[in-house]
């Protein structure tokens, strides 16, 4: 891949040619908000908070840079002009009304100088439509248990026709990556169980062996186990007891070495 | 009726000649032919009923003629129309036929006359415009009464090259489309010329993208041509959501093959025999046409293995849509072909590069599609000689709203707002003025009456803050509240917005609210400030040109009609009588007659009076004998404002404020 050379904010860097801009921007220091990004999945694009200016000779527009493939020299990006401000600031005001409660949304905007919107705050929602519960589900963990559901204003996240998911494991990926927290893996250690929210879907936890904390789903394990094969036997206890266990080992077999010699 | 014929394997010229002989027999019989518009718009207006009424009568009398099917013959303000064609006569085109005219109509063409307060239009020759050539009908000019079609405004300044088939021949018989020079440009293209010849030959054309952007066509093809990959495909977008438009449609069920052989020959071009045509499952004919053209196609060899003995092999899917207007865009269409949810993705990388399932692909619009034969059967510098110094070729406009001709009608390129709206559509009904013209779909801007004489193309659309969009274009008159029009663009924009983006999915909303705030009167200044911001922010930083295009509506009609949204902001006033909210409806009663209409009309019976002489004229023996009248008058405050004594009112004593 040839190396790309051109400046953020002034300052030279470089990228292997198609980096996506926000990577190679965060890579080097500078920062740039965003909600739909995540370092283990492909870019998505949804938020549009990752805005940034860039001039290429006589053009000039503005970019959303975690979709932006780096491949001409030369182009000048900008992370903070006063354009750039203000579109930021226009689509927070959005997201804003739609999540007037949620503490994340709320400091994000507070960051960008907003302290309120001029549109009725009237969102009853936590959920910015990010994509990264739906997009770790089906992309990462491989299972597809919920999905964008409606159009425009009426999108939601959503398991098929609302229902308790008959495929999720109950993992809590998508909990893992939520900015907002509107999605969460709430786990009883009284009954055992492991609630989606707020899909609704509850699973049985397995207790480890040793210490009998719930420590992973049934369907979890089952999946795992599956995916893991003849190596699915590490998958034995919690990681807690899992890590105390090796680490007896790794000391009982320090001890034999160095009492041997 | 084409699958009763044998067909063989089509593998030379000669072959094709002999299945337009048969076409050229079935499109010009030695018998009455007469032909019945049932595209989807004609069995709308009860073209089924009619074509029925035609074969019972012809059967009564025992009259030498046929009844047979065609599609769209463009003029909708007349249909169900009827073609009829008399060997060795011209051909003579009727509109607004029922059931209940079709005796008046054999009686006419028995006694050899035409019935003329049916006719619209004669043709004494019939251009067959791949090959450039005529079928003579008529040896000499009969039926000189009924104007040609070149002397019928409504067609004088159309030229239909998209359209060259619809309406003519019977979309259901591959030998008629053969009968009018169709798979000829194929078998030149496959026999004769290298696949970069090709490019070159729609590069030099200048042919654009139908769909919208206007994206040059030849450059698409060499660049997904140049694109590395063994497996490419071609596509036709047949998505067509716009509300108001129905040329694509009206393409597809009129000549599928006209589109077929168009994206074989872009396959052909591009280095692959892989196509798809995405079709909207709300145009369940148009499917069914292609259906049946795809497999007649197939049974001839011009679908399949080694078409004309050239090596070259093509395959065609149709994939279904479910009707997401989104879906329309290119990388939300192909994410629905692969079978995810109809969402675009960023497209730095170009489709041609990494389309459907990450290959080169290229995809075209319906109308972009039907071109092609034409561009190879004529040339390029024949194309390119029509229409404007940009944007060559023609265009398909689906003319509605307020105008008195409404219609699919093909235009060249270049030709003025004002030839179409008042030539062509002849004008806007009932004397009232003309007000603006929407161009480009839902996201296209709206033009005002200083602009009637812009050149239609996809430059100088843009350039006044509209667009080319598919070619949808709805007149509106006075009577049309600007701000109302914005916010039913809006509101069909938010729903079909697919959610994705936050600008596109919460900037379109807003907007709707805004708007709708602005219709009821309960807008302030700021609103409008907010209502800019948030246009400027989605036309900015959308995803995908949906979204970029979506604030058009507002940003075009508070350009050229600010002072609409003024009136409605600070004088709670809609100049148009529109929004509901804002206007009041009061009788004067010194003008009031006392005849009661406005009472008897009124749904919510929120009007009161004394039926009578009026008060002026009365006598005072009128007021002794009880035959003097009181003026009505309307109680406000159950007044639902629906309009209807203000329209019934025979003396315009009802005023709308």
């Amino acid at each position: 891949m040839p190396t790309i050379h051109f400046t953020i904010d002034g300052k030279k860097v470089s990228c292997e040619r198609d980096s996506m801009l926000l990577d190679v921007a965060l890579a080097n220091g500078f920062e740039i908000p965003a909600l739909c990004h995540h370092e283990a999945q492909p870019p998505y694009g949804a938020c549009r908070l990752c805005l940034v200016e860039i001039t290429q000779g006589r053009r000039n527009w503005i970019e959303a840079s975690c979709t932006y493939p780096v491949r001409d020299e030369g182009i000048e990006v900008r992370t903070n002009s006063e354009k750039v401000q203000r579109y930021r600031r226009l689509n927070m005001e959005m997201l804003l009304a739609r999540c007037p409660e949620s503490e994340k949304v709320r400091q994000m905007a507070r960051q960008l100088g907003l302290e309120r919107t001029r549109l009725p705050e009237d969102g009853d929602t936590e959920c910015v439509l990010c994509g990264l519960c739906v997009n770790v589900c089906s992309d990462v963990v491989g299972v597809g248990a919920i999905s964008f559901v409606g159009r425009g204003s009426e999108r939601r996240v959503d398991t098929p026709f609302g229902d308790p998911s008959d495929v999720c494991i109950g993992c809590g990926a998508c909990a893992e990556v939520c900015p907002t927290g509107y999605v969460s893996a709430v786990d009883n250690e009284e009954s055992m169980t492991r609630e989606i929210r707020p899909f609704h879907t509850e699973h049985r936890l397995v207790a480890c062996p040793e210490c009998g904390r719930g420590f992973v789903t049934e369907r979890q394990l089952a999946h795992l186990k599956e995916q893991l094969g003849p190596r699915s036997d590490i998958l034995q206890g919690c990681p807690v007891c899992r890590g105390r266990r090796q680490a007896a080992e790794l000391r009982r077999a320090y001890l034999t070495m160095t009492s041997g010699t | 009726m084409s699958e009763s014929v044998q067909t063989r394997v089509i593998r030379a010229l000669a072959d094709l000649e002999q299945v337009a002989q048969i076409g050229r027999q079935r499109l010009y019989p030695q018998c009455i032919k007469l032909k019945v518009g049932l595209g989807t718009c004609g069995i709308a207006a009860g073209a089924v009923r009619l074509r029925e009424a035609l074969e019972t009568e012809v059967r009564k009398r025992g009259l030498d003629a046929e009844v047979s099917a065609t599609t769209c013959i463009g003029f909708c303000q007349r249909e169900p129309l009827v073609d009829v064609q008399v060997p060795g006569r011209s051909r003579v085109l009727y509109g607004d036929m029922t059931p209940d005219s079709v005796g008046d109509l054999l009686d006419a063409i028995e006694r050899g006359e035409v019935l003329s307060e049916h006719a619209i239009a004669r043709a004494d020759a019939d251009d067959e415009l791949v090959s450039g050539t005529q079928y003579q009908l008529a040896t000499e000019v009969t039926e000189e009464d009924v104007p040609s079609f070149a002397g019928c405004p409504f067609y004088a300044s159309q030229l239909r090259v998209a359209t060259r088939n619809c309406g003519v021949i019977d979309s259901d018989s591959i030998e008629e489309y053969v009968g009018r020079g169709g798979y000829r440009a194929l078998y030149t293209a496959l026999t004769e010329c290298a696949p970069e010849q090709i490019i070159q030959i729609i590069t030099d054309s200048g042919l654009r993208g139908r769909g919208g952007g206007g994206f040059p066509t030849g450059r698409k093809w060499a660049s997904c041509r140049s694109a590395r990959g063994d497996t490419k495909y071609v596509v036709c977008n047949a998505d067509e959501g716009d509300p108001g438009a129905y040329m694509d449609r009206s393409v597809l069920e009129g000549d599928p093959h006209g589109v077929l052989e168009g994206l074989m020959i872009g396959g052909y071009a591009i280095g692959t025999g892989e196509a798809f045509i995405y079709v909207r499952e709300e145009y369940p004919l148009a499917r069914r046409k292609l259906t049946r053209a795809i497999r007649q196609a197939e049974q001839y060899g011009l679908i399949g293995e080694d078409i004309f003995g050239t090596g070259f092999d093509f395959h065609v899917k149709i994939a279904r849509g479910g009707g997401a207007f989104v879906c329309g865009e290119s990388t939300a269409l192909m994410a629905s072909i692969e079978g995810h949810v109809g969402e675009p993705r960023a497209k730095h990388i170009h489709t041609v590069e990494s389309g459907l399932w990450d290959k080169p692909t290229t995809l075209n619009n319906v109308e972009t599609w039907a071109n092609v034969p034409v561009i190879i059967g004529r040339g390029a510098d024949w194309f390119a000689s029509i229409g404007s110094e940009g944007s060559k070729g023609t265009k398909v406009f689906s003319l509605v709203g307020k105008v008195k001709n409404t219609g699919l009608v093909e235009v060249p390129m270049g030709i003025t707002l004002r030839e179409i709206i008042y030539d062509i559509g002849g004008g806007i009904p009932g004397d009232k003025e003309f007000k603006a013209v929407q161009t480009g779909g839902p996201s296209g801007g709206c033009i005002p009456a200083d602009h009637l004489d812009l050149e239609v193309d996809f430059d100088r659309l843009s350039e006044v803050g509209s667009m080319m969009g598919s070619g949808g274009m709805i007149v509106m008159d006075e009577d049309s509240c600007m701000v109302d029009v914005a916010r039913y663009f809006l509101n069909f924009l938010r729903e079909e917005s697919c959610g994705k983006c936050t600008p596109c999915r919460e900037g379109n909303q807003r907007m709707f609210e805004i708007l709708d705030k602005i219709c009821r009167g309960e807008a302030r200044e700021e609103d409008l400030e907010l209502l800019e911001d948030i246009a400027d922010v989605v036309k900015t930083t959308s995803l995908c040109a949906l979204g970029k295009s979506a604030p058009n509506p507002v940003l075009s009609t508070i350009r050229y009609f600010r002072d609409e949204y003024e009136a409605h902001i600070r004088d709670k006033r809609c100049p148009a009588g529109v929004c509901k909210a804002l206007v009041t409806y009061s009788i004067d009663p010194e003008a009031c007659i006392c005849c009661g209409r406005c009472a008897a009309d009124c749904p919510v019976e929120c009007i009161s009076g004394k039926k009578g002489k009026p008060p002026a004229k009365a006598t005072d023996k009128d007021r002794e004998e009880g035959k003097a009248g009181e003026p009505f008058r309307i109680h406000a405050e159950a007044c639902i404002k629906c309009g209807s004594c203000y329209e019934v009112c025979p003396v315009g004593a009802v005023q709308r404020t």
